[in-house]
C-alpha cells in the first residue's frame, strides 16, 4: 500500500472497520511512515472529538415544546377514521342528488335537444353539403346550426315522432378510420324522407 | 387473551410493566407502537421522554443543516409540531426517533429550498452563533481538546449539506449507519461514501490549518 491509499483508508483504520488483513498493511505502514503516522494521530483526535460536538439546544425550548406537546389535545390513533367516513359519505350524498335532480337521457330528453325549444323549432335537417368530411363529431355541427332555427309549422300528429328520431341521429360518432359521417348521413337521408312524407300529409290534410 | 390485547392497545404506558412485558415478549414493532399509542394520547411520562431523549440532536441537526439562522428555535417547535400531528399515520416501521428525524431533515431541506426560492437574505442570529461557539469553546478548554473542537466546527461548515449529515448523524450524534441511511432515506452505501469523504476532508482542513499555524 503506498501512502495515498492508505490515507485513504485511514478513518475507516481508526474505527476497526476494515478487514484484518487490511488492518495489519495499514499499521506496518504507519509505523514506518512519519507522514501518514501524522495523519493517524489526527484521524484519531478527530474521531474522538465528534462524538462530543453536539449542540445543546436552549432549555426555555425544551420546556416549551413539552407543555405545548401536553397541552395540545390528546387523540386516540384511529379517531380521524369515524370523520373520514362521515365526511365521505357526505359528499357522496351531495353527488347523488345533483345528478339525480338533472333530467337523464333514458328519460327521453337528451341535453343538447332539451336546450331547443321544442313547440316552436321545428326538426333540424341539415344538408350533407353543410356537414365538413372532416368533422369527427358531426352532432357538435348541427348544434351549432339550431341556433337560427327556420319557422315551420307542424300540428301534424306524426311531428313529435319526428323529433325522437332526429334525436336519435343527435349520437356522438366515434373517430375511427371509416367516415366518420357515414351512418350520419344516411340517417339524416331517412329522416329527410320521413318528414317529407309527413308534410305531404300535412298538406293532404289542409293543414300547411 | 382479550385481557391482554386491552393491555397492548393502552395508551398507558404504566400499564405496561415489567412483568406484563417480559410475560408478552412484544416485537420492536410492538414496543414501537406502544410508545407511539403512548404519545398520541398525550401521556406525560411518554412525551417527556421522547422529548428528552431526541431535542438536542433534533436541535443540533437543524443548527448544522442551516448554520446560525435565526429560525432554528421556531424550526425544531415546527419539527415537533409536525410530529404530534402526523404521529397517529406513524406505523412503526422504523423507531419513533427515526421517524422524528426524518421530520428534521425533511423540515431543515424545506427551509433552505424556501429560502433559496425566495431569494430570502438568510438572517444570522448571533445569539445562536454565540451559542454554538460557547459551547464549541467549553469543548476545546477541556485539556485533551487542544482547539479542535472550533476547527471540525469550521470544517463542518466547509462540507455540503450531504456529507455534514452524514458527519452529524453518524460521527457526532452515534446512529448507526442503518438508522442514517434510515434518516436520510438513501441506502447505506450511500451513507459510508458520503462519511468516508467528509471524514477525508474535514481531517485535511484540519491539518492543513496546524501546519499554517507552525
Amino acid at each position: 500500500m503506498n501512502c495515498e491509499e492508505v490515507r485513504d483508508r485511514l478513518d475507516e483504520y481508526v474505527g476497526g472497520e476494515l478487514d484484518p488483513v487490511a488492518m495489519t498493511q495499514i499499521a506496518e505502514h504507519v509505523s514506518s511512515c512519519p507522514s501518514c503516522r501524522e495523519h493517524e494521530v489526527s484521524a484519531r483526535e478527530i474521531a474522538r472529538t465528534l462524538p462530543g460536538m453536539n449542540i445543546k439546544g436552549p432549555a426555555a425550548l425544551k420546556s416549551r415544546i413539552v407543555s405545548e406537546a401536553l397541552r395540545s389535545p390528546a387523540r386516540s390513533p384511529a379517531s380521524w377514521r369515524p370523520w373520514a367516513l362521515a365526511a365521505s359519505l357526505l359528499i357522496m350524498a351531495g353527488i347523488y342528488w345533483s345528478l339525480g335532480s338533472r333530467p337523464s337521457p333514458e328519460r327521453g330528453t337528451a341535453p343538447s335537444i332539451s336546450a331547443v325549444p321544442v313547440v316552436d323549432t321545428p326538426p333540424m335537417i341539415i344538408a350533407e353539403d353543410t356537414i365538413s368530411a372532416d368533422s369527427a363529431l358531426a352532432p357538435s355541427s348541427r348544434v351549432a346550426h339550431r341556433d337560427h332555427p327556420a319557422p315551420v309549422h307542424h300540428d301534424a300528429p306524426g311531428d313529435t315522432a319526428i323529433h325522437g328520431d332526429l334525436e336519435d341521429t343527435f349520437t356522438l360518432i366515434p373517430n375511427s378510420s371509416r367516415d366518420p359521417l357515414a351512418d350520419d348521413r344516411s340517417q339524416d337521408h331517412d329522416a329527410a324522407e320521413r318528414l317529407e312524407r309527413l308534410r305531404q300529409r300535412a298538406r293532404e290534410t289542409g293543414n300547411p | 387473551m382479550s385481557g391482554m390485547m386491552t393491555r397492548l392497545t393502552s395508551a398507558r404506558l404504566s400499564d405496561y410493566t415489567p412483568a406484563f412485558m417480559q410475560a408478552i415478549e412484544p416485537s420492536e414493532n410492538d414496543r414501537r407502537l406502544i410508545e407511539r399509542n403512548a404519545l398520541v394520547a398525550r401521556e406525560r411520562c411518554a412525551v417527556e421522554s421522547f422529548i428528552e431523549r431526541t431535542f438536542d440532536r433534533t436541535f443540533s441537526l437543524l443548527s448544522r443543516m442551516l448554520w446560525g439562522r435565526h429560525d432554528i428555535e421556531d424550526l425544531t417547535q415546527e419539527v415537533y409540531l409536525k410530529a404530534w400531528r402526523a404521529l397517529p399515520a406513524y406505523r412503526g416501521d422504523c423507531s419513533p426517533d427515526t421517524w422524528l428525524y426524518r421530520i428534521a431533515i425533511n423540515v431543515g431541506r424545506d427551509a433552505m429550498r424556501s429560502a433559496q426560492r425566495n431569494k430570502l437574505r438568510i438572517v444570522y442570529d448571533s445569539e445562536n452563533l454565540e451559542r454554538a461557539a460557547d459551547q464549541a469553546a467549553l469543548r476545546t478548554s477541556a485539556p485533551e481538546d487542544s482547539g479542535l473542537s472550533g476547527l471540525l466546527e469550521e470544517a463542518l461548515q466547509h462540507l455540503s449539506e450531504d456529507h455534514r449529515a452524514a458527519i452529524q448523524l453518524v460521527a457526532i450524534d452515534g446512529h448507526s449507519i442503518e438508522e442514517a441511511a434510515d434518516i436520510l432515506e438513501v441506502p447505506e452505501g450511500t451513507v459510508k461514501s458520503r462519511l468516508h469523504h467528509a471524514r477525508v476532508q474535514m481531517r485535511e482542513f484540519v491539518m492543513a490549518r496546524r501546519a499554517a499555524a507552525r
